[in-house]
């Protein structure tokens, strides 16, 4: 095989390079086209024939026909409320004058629903609005019921606003403030300034966010199991009953199938429609940038009330998490015990112990194949790169009920069996979440002019060494975000991963999960704060481990 | 109709966590109406941030702005009808040409007939008639500045308040482009205050300028007076190219003083206004490099040798190193029968005292 440089000439080939190249190839092909083939196989072949036999027949059932529209409901309304709850904290943070310490704890608020299992604001807003609820003994409501659309949609809303939150963070930062200085010099009052730059300059990234949380909602699993009911079904929880509670998998297949079609679309508008409307700002030397000048007194105090009540909310639903792990039975009787915790470390011990273990073998995979894959596809002429990067980043885009039936359906049965082991969960994790640190990577690798690389070639340094001492350094950044992403989400991952996990192999979201269902709120607790404090731990030591390896690396801000 | 505007005690202090930077130290300021003035200085002086509170960006620690003997300090910036260019333009993204012009009009909620005649009017008046419809991202950069002008002029402020406008223009159109500000703002008759870090431009646009260091008001000014007499050695060498020679006062007589440097009396002039030397202060000298003479070595009152010599065309620069130890710049026109010095020659320079300016070292 010969490959072409940039500049047309003949290279020789690297066999090395060769070989990585088709391996990674094997891996994709394996993990994530094999097991979506599997399950198209599935929906679309009944006995053997090609058809929409299954997928009629599962939505001629009422019931998932109201599952599909409440997912498309509840998908809006989450991303119109997170969306909009973003845009508030995005333009305080960026906008109005506050203390830092204020913006500091914004910016931790923020980052909490991030490093939290999906089940946290779940499990918080029961404790606190669910029978038994603390704040509806305090304001003596007995019969109000959290559970269905109201519930789901709060714990969903505060789960992904911070998504929406640092889409605009980012889109409000890059508008010149002299264009809102422009306009208020040419007459207009603050709030005419907002409405005619301001709001319109954001419309791209306000349509962003929308999507980005709209696909959240609709993928999203855990807080609809705990927070929907029997009134609200959704598709991801139907898919899940019809194989766990009826054990027909052509079925759950099919309900997640309908999943994909929605999901397609917002991919879609997400990269042909919004990227293509952000503007162009005019370039040139910014000169004196303003102060923040906020949106007139009194809609400053309005948007701060607000901000203000959001967050406290979020700090009280977090304590209450805490406080809950440390009572016998929340609600019931509140004297402080250490009994949840002693129940994590052991009868919870095995799965604390197995979700680790698949975490860090996950991220040490996936941060390297994600490092890999980036480069390569970025800065070698190999073939079918376009086709790779689009196929890498599948798992990642596609709803992880998908995903976690897909890959079911694909290994329990035919050439390939890996039901049981701790090897489909890692491979699950990698080809999932490696996304991320691919993205950042190229995000980087862009900004690098190659001839970095080239100079040190140049200097006779070898291809490996370039890239150990020239490149590595430089998107050092990058595998940081990609490496704490990769282990959080294998810590906290549940939608994809609950259809693989074993008697042999289990996960502390699933633990949870099980307290949940038999109603061991506290326990719950007791393991979501591990879990907490375990992710957090991470995050500080792979910080260190990469401050001292490369002194040079400044730390990026977020997450 | 032409408006004063007049700084009084214009202060202000950023605060960074503990620091405080005093940006803008105490300016005192009176500009007529009609004029164009110029603040000059070199970046972190102050200049912009005594425009952008001049336009109401930001709030003076201390002090008022008079605009027509108006105080309007406490006036938020939508309400001062003051025209402000940015450095960048500030040209909406998202808006067209037309709409970024109109912009202003459209707030003062003037009916849609009289906005596209004015409109029209100041396209006009800035020479870009054709371009309504283009976003600013389609435009040149001469283009650009221009729709930032018209964006300003359309609404007849009271002042014009231009921040570095054309700094990023190339070469040729900043030339260009400032006489055509100026042309303007003169047939206009609007005050204007100009901020710019080229001297050049400075000398070339103002009827009057302002040097400003620190935070401070060094001298004001036209640009001969400047040129000719600056007030102080930070104008003498931020405007054109200035020898700074230091020596000992050793007499005054009247509008001449005598000076030791080293072994040699050097003869200054002396301004009247700046009379308070002692015999035996330790001075500056500041003399032009055009001022110098190159002369044979018994000729001169310096002496010294040719350190290096370069020919630019229209004159010659020379680096002469003298025996007292410093090094002066000299610029000799260049003419046919103009005598070439050598490197390494030994030279005299040739100085009419009126050309030496003395100054003290420090305010």
């Amino acid at each position: 095989m010969r490959y072409f440089s940039k500049t047309g000439r003949v290279q020789k080939p690297d066999t090395a390079l060769v070989v990585l190249w088709l391996g990674i190839w094997i891996f994709l092909g394996l993990f994530v086209l094999y097991p979506l083939a599997r399950l198209i196989y599935v929906v679309f072949f009944a006995d053997g024939k090609l058809g929409l036999t299954v997928l009629s027949k599962v939505f001629s059932s009422l019931y998932n026909k109201k599952a599909f529209a409440n997912s498309l409901i509840l998908a809006s309304a989450v991303g119109v409320g997170g969306t909009a709850l973003g845009f508030l904290f995005a333009f305080a943070v960026t906008r109005i004058k506050l203390p830092k310490i204020v913006k500091w704890f914004l910016s931790a608020i923020i980052v909490l629903p991030f490093v939290s299992p999906p089940f946290t604001s779940s499990i918080a807003l029961t404790m606190v609005l669910g029978p038994n609820g603390l704040l509806l003994k305090l304001l003596h409501v007995p019969d109000f019921n959290i559970y269905g659309f109201l519930g789901t949609w709060i714990a969903e809303t505060l789960t992904y606003f911070p998504v929406a939150f640092l889409t605009l963070t980012a889109v409000l930062d890059a508008i010149d403030p002299n264009l809102e200085d422009a306009a208020m010099s040419m007459g207009a009052a603050p709030w005419q300034a907002f409405c005619t730059v301001t709001l319109p300059l954001s419309i791209p990234g306000i349509a962003n966010a929308f999507l980005l949380l709209f696909g959240s909602s609709l993928a999203d699993f855990a807080t609809p199991l705990v927070m929907a009911g029997h009134t609200f079904p959704v598709l991801t929880t139907q898919a899940y009953m019809q194989i766990t509670g009826m054990y027909d998998m052509q079925g759950g297949a099919a309900i997640s199938f309908a999943l994909l079609i929605p999901a397609l679309i917002v991919y879609l508008l997400q990269h042909y429609w919004v990227e293509s409307r952000y503007y162009v700002t005019v370039s040139g030397k910014a000169g004196a940038r303003s102060k923040p000048k906020g949106a007139g007194t009194f809609a400053e105090v309005v948007m701060l009330a607000v901000i203000s009540f959001v967050s406290l909310f979020i700090i009280f639903l977090y304590s209450i998490i805490f406080l809950g792990s440390l009572v016998r039975v929340w609600g019931v009787d509140n004297s402080l015990t250490l009994e949840n915790y002693i129940y994590v470390f052991t009868v919870g011990w095995k799965a604390v112990k197995d979700t680790v273990t698949i975490a860090l073998v996950s991220t040490v995979i996936g941060g390297l194949l994600g490092v890999v894959i980036g480069y390569l596809v970025n800065r070698k002429e190999l073939f079918g790169r376009k086709a790779l990067e689009f196929i890498s980043l599948l798992n990642y885009v596609l709803p992880g009920t998908v995903v976690g039936i897909s890959y079911a359906i694909a290994f329990s049965s035919g050439p390939i069996v890996l039901t049981g082991t701790m090897a489909i969960i890692v491979a699950l994790c990698v080809s999932r979440y490696d996304a991320t640190g691919i993205r950042a990577t190229t995000a980087t690798l862009k900004q690098i002019d190659p001839s970095l690389e080239e100079a040190s070639l140049n200097l006779s340094a070898s291809r490996l060494t370039t890239f150990r001492k020239v490149t590595v350094p430089l998107i050092t950044p990058a595998i940081v975000t990609g490496t704490r992403y990769l282990f959080v989400v294998s810590m906290t991952a549940v939608s994809a991963t609950i259809f693989l996990v074993s008697v042999r192999w289990s996960l502390l979201t699933v633990r949870i999960l099980e307290c949940i269902t038999e109603l061991l709120f506290a326990q719950a607790a007791a393991f979501s704060v591990i879990l907490i404090l375990i992710v957090a731990l991470a995050m500080w030591v792979i910080r260190l481990l990469f401050e001292t390896l490369y002194p040079n690396f400044r730390g990026q801000r977020g997450i | 109709m032409s408006v004063p505007i007049c700084l009084k005690h214009l202060t202000k202090i950023f605060h960074s966590g503990e620091a405080a930077f005093k940006a803008v130290d105490d300016i005192n300021l009176q500009i007529d109406a009609g004029e164009l003035i110029t603040l000059l200085g070199p970046s972190g002086c102050g200049k912009t941030t005594i425009l952008r509170m001049i336009a109401g960006f930001e709030t003076p620690t201390e002090g008022q702005v008079l605009i027509d003997k108006q105080d309007i300090t406490a006036v938020a910036a939508n309400k001062r009808n003051i025209g402000f260019v940015f450095q960048n333009y500030a040209l909406f993204p998202h808006m067209t040409v037309f709409d970024n012009i109109a912009y202003g009009l459209k707030i003062r909620k003037l009916p849609t007939s009289e906005i596209a005649k004015r409109v029209a009017e100041v396209l006009e008046m800035v020479s870009l008639n054709g371009i309504e419809d283009r976003f600013p991202n389609q435009l040149s950069g001469g283009e650009q500045q221009r729709v930032a002008l018209a964006r300003v002029l359309v609404i007849n402020p009271q002042v014009l308040l231009m921040d570095e406008p054309l700094s990023n223009l190339d070469a040729k159109l900043r030339i260009y482009m400032r006489s055509e500000i100026r042309t303007l703002q003169k047939r206009l008759g609007i005050t204007c205050i100009y901020v710019t870090h080229d001297q050049k431009e400075a000398l070339a646009i103002a009827d009057r300028i302002a040097v400003l260091n620190e935070g401070k008001v060094e001298q004001i000014a036209t640009p001969f007076e400047l040129y000719t007499n600056p007030a102080s050695l930070f104008v003498a060498d931020f405007i054109g190219q200035a020898n700074i020679l230091k020596g000992k006062l050793t007499s005054i007589d009247g509008k001449f003083a005598k000076v030791l440097i080293g072994e040699i009396t050097v003869i200054a002039q002396v301004d009247e206004k700046n009379s308070k030397f002692r015999v035996g202060d330790e001075v500056a000298l500041v003399i032009r490099p055009e001022s110098i003479e190159i002369c044979h070595l018994d000729d001169g009152t310096l002496k010294g040798q040719v350190a290096s010599s370069v020919f630019l065309g229209d004159e010659i620069e020379y680096v002469v190193k003298l025996m007292i130890g410093d090094a002066v710049r000299v610029i000799e026109p260049y003419r046919r029968d103009a005598h070439l010095w050598r490197e390494g020659e030994n030279v005299g320079l040739h100085v009419n005292p009126l050309d030496v300016k003395l100054l003290p070292i420090k305010r």
